[in-house]
Parts: C-alpha cells; sequence; structure tokens
C-alpha cells in the first residue's frame, strides 16, 4: 500500500527525532553527592592536601584572611593523622584507633587523650566532648553524605565550573557545582565530573560582612599507601606534655 | 554566651561604679563642672555626664551609652544594642545584640569546628577570664604548683589545650 503524506511525514519525524541528540537531563545534585560520598567511604587509604582561606570575620584576632596548608592520612577505620600550617603555627594531629594526640608545633606543646574507637566516633566525641574537630573531618568520616545532610537542608544543582589551576586556569578541572543551604551558612561545594572528588568548599556565613571560607583540594590519592609510622605519635625532643581540656571543664572555669 | 553576657557585664560594673559619684552645680556654657569624690565631673545641658578621676575616666551619654578607661589600659563600652572590654594587653570582647561575641587581640586562633555549614563551624568561642592565648614576651619556663608554667611579670601562666590549641591559664 502506497504510504499516505501523512505518515510519510509522520515516519520522517520519528527517523529525525531518533538521530537528535537527547536532551541531556540536568544532574541530579543529591546523587553526585551520594557518588562522592560513596567514593571516599569505600576507600580504605587515602590522603588529600588542601588550602584553606578563611575570612577575618570568622577568626579571632585577625585583620587578615588566614591561609593554610591542610594536609591529612585517612586510613579506615580507625586511624587518621593530620597537618595545618598557617602563620599561627604548625599545629599536628595523630589517632592511632587507641590514642588522640595533639601537637602544638609553635608552643612545643602537646596533649594526648585515650579515644578507642573509630573515625566517625572520634569525630563525634572530639566535638560533644571537646568543642572540635579536626581540620576537614567531614571528609574522613565514612559517610560524609550523612554529614552534609545533616547539616544542610537543601542541595541544589548549580551548573558546572572549572577550577582555576594551573597558569591561567590551564590545568582547571570541570566540576558540578552544589549548593547547600544550611541554618548558619550556606556552602558550595565543586565535585570533579572526572573522578566524583570534592574540588572545592565555599562557604559563606550569614553575619556581617558574609565572611566566607574557601577550601581547595589537591593530591587525591585514593590508593595511598599508609604505614604504621603515619599515625604514630612521637613528641619532638622538649615538648611538654599539657592537660587537655573539655568544654564542660572551660564551663566550669567560667563560673568562678 | 550566659557566661559570657556576665563577663561584660562584670567589667562594665566597673564603668558604672565610676558614674556613680556624687557631684555638685557649675554651669558654663552648656557645661557643668563639679567635684565628685577625688574627681571632678561635667554635665552637658543634653543630659550627658562625664568623671575625671584620679584612676580613669567615665562617660555617660543622654541616650545611655557609656564608656570608661582606667589609668592601667582597660576600658569598657556599654550601648543600648552592644557591650565590650578591652584590657590592658589588648584583648577584647565585644557583645552584640544578637549574642555574636567577637574578640580582639588575644592571638591567632586556628579555626575548629566542622567545615560546611554547621553553626559551630570557624568561630572559636573567647576564653573566660583568667585565660589568655598568648604569653606576654619575656617569660621564663617555671615549675609551679607541680606544672610547668610559664613566668613573666609575677604572673604564672599555666598551658593546657583547648579545641586543639593551646590556652594559658593565669595563675598568679
Amino acid at each position: 500500500m502506497k504510504p499516505t503524506p501523512s505518515k510519510s511525514l509522520l515516519t520522517l519525524g520519528l527517523l529525525a527525532a531518533s538521530l537528535l541528540p537527547v536532551a541531556a537531563a540536568e544532574p541530579n545534585a543529591d546523587q553526585i553527592l551520594r557518588a562522592m560520598s560513596g567514593k571516599l567511604g569505600a576507600a580504605k587509604r587515602f590522603s588529600f592536601e588542601a588550602t584553606r582561606e578563611i575570612d577575618p570575620g570568622l577568626i579571632e584576632g585577625h585583620a587578615v584572611l588566614e591561609k593554610a596548608r591542610v594536609s591529612a592520612s585517612v586510613q579506615r577505620p580507625n586511624k587518621l593523622a593530620g597537618r595545618a600550617e598557617s602563620k599561627a603555627g604548625v599545629r599536628r594531629f595523630v589517632f592511632d584507633g587507641r590514642t588522640l594526640a595533639l601537637l602544638d608545633e609553635k608552643k612545643n606543646t602537646y596533649a594526648t587523650v585515650p579515644m578507642r574507637m573509630t573515625i566517625d566516633g572520634l569525630v563525634d566525641e572530639l566535638d560533644r566532648k571537646y568543642g572540635f574537630v579536626p581540620p576537614l573531618a567531614d571528609f574522613a568520616v565514612g559517610n560524609p553524605y550523612a554529614e552534609f545532610r545533616r547539616q544542610a537542608h537543601t542541595i541544589t544543582y548549580l551548573g558546572t565550573g572549572k577550577t582555576s589551576e594551573g597558569f591561567l586556569g590551564r590545568n582547571g578541572v570541570e566540576c558540578h557545582r552544589i549548593a547547600l543551604k544550611g541554618k548558619a551558612a550556606d556552602a558550595e561545594l565543586w565535585v570533579a565530573v572526572g573522578d566524583g572528588l570534592p574540588r572545592q568548599l565555599t562557604a559563606t556565613f550569614r553575619r556581617v560582612g558574609q565572611p566566607q571560607m574557601r577550601i581547595a583540594f589537591s593530591k587525591w590519592n585514593l590508593g595511598a599507601t599508609t604505614s604504621a609510622a603515619d599515625f604514630t605519635f612521637t613528641p619532638p625532643k622538649d615538648a611538654q606534655k599539657i592537660e587537655m581540656w573539655t568544654t564542660a571543664k572551660m564551663q566550669a572555669a567560667r563560673k568562678h | 554566651m550566659k557566661a559570657l553576657l556576665h563577663y561584660s557585664r562584670a567589667l562594665l560594673a566597673g564603668a558604672t561604679l565610676l558614674l556613680t559619684a556624687t557631684r555638685a552645680e557649675a554651669r558654663d556654657y552648656g557645661v557643668s563642672k563639679s567635684s565628685a569624690g577625688r574627681g571632678t565631673k561635667y554635665t552637658t545641658e543634653r543630659g550627658g555626664t562625664a568623671y575625671v578621676g584620679p584612676r580613669g575616666v567615665a562617660a555617660e551619654g543622654a541616650g545611655g551609652n557609656k564608656i570608661a578607661a582606667n589609668r592601667y589600659g582597660g576600658a569598657a563600652y556599654s550601648g543600648p544594642n552592644s557591650a565590650g572590654a578591652v584590657n590592658r594587653y589588648g584583648g577584647a570582647t565585644a557583645v552584640t545584640n544578637n549574642g555574636e561575641v567577637y574578640r580582639r587581640g588575644g592571638g591567632a586562633v586556628p579555626a575548629t569546628g566542622r567545615v560546611a555549614v554547621s553553626s559551630t563551624a570557624v568561630v572559636v568561642a573567647p576564653l573566660p577570664v583568667g585565660f589568655i592565648r598568648t604569653v606576654p614576651v619575656g617569660y621564663t619556663t617555671v615549675v609551679y604548683g607541680g606544672y610547668t608554667c610559664r613566668y613573666v611579670g609575677g604572673i604564672y601562666y599555666r598551658p593546657v589545650m583547648y579545641q586543639g590549641t593551646t590556652v594559658y591559664i593565669v595563675v598568679r
């Protein structure tokens, strides 16, 4: 039977439609965050470096921004070592699954406290009992996604962007940009399109001047070779061992 | 936070005490001058008062703003929206009307807290009275009360680790 003109047009239309590139659906921010979290959570041993900049409005005693170089090594489930270097000095953090050691190199002091737990337990315990957590610990816990979801009530996909690494941004990495809206601050997390790892985090705080904290990640190594020595703390010669105070103890001191 | 407010209030109490001195009137171009204890009190026609004494100065504006300074380098301010104080070493505490606390001059403080969007991120709570982050220069290390302390200017400073950084308890 000879096809009618309308049927011919329909066939042609369908053929043309099949040849057209499929319009890309917008990536799902939540899925990207889950994938990033899954990748970090599955890595048994990894290391990374980061540059952290904090606007003066967020740090007491600072009229200029603080820039710090942070490096961290992680061995799941219970080993973590970190180093943060800034103009204020060098701080080291060593956790071997049994003991946590903190070293203040500039003041040549250190403290140790027994902590028989996992990295997740350590982060929670430090936050709850001592009022701080290790630098960038959110990326070392077993499930970073849960941590981000706990802190952010809204997650939105903003599009893609390229990091400005290298000369004139030549070594920039294509990233998904994800907006995280929280109670005290909003953040924008950049996750590399290629390897799904975090590349940048900018948090803007809801206070006068909208001060920011900017973190640029580099040197992710999800196959890092770590050894027991990396998580063994040996105090420097002549370093003074001091007591580590809890927030409860400091609260009690406030009352006196 | 409450304790911090109490800290500022305690400092401001000193300023208030200076303002409670008795006075006599003597008007001159809108400013009256009177003797007040061992010092002198000035009053403006618009309701402002100021006291200058041997140990410091204090003033109160018609709008309720108060400010005081002593000869030892300390100063305090109290207004309807905020309060603040600074000590001789440059350490300061300011409390705004929304409860936020800022400190200056106490030395560098590395950021602590969670990195992303939590309320505990970055800003470090000020230390209570009797704690400092940096010992004055020129100290020597000595053992005092069973602890290794820094000693300078007749004051002992005992180091402790707090929120990941070294702070010092002022032991007199």
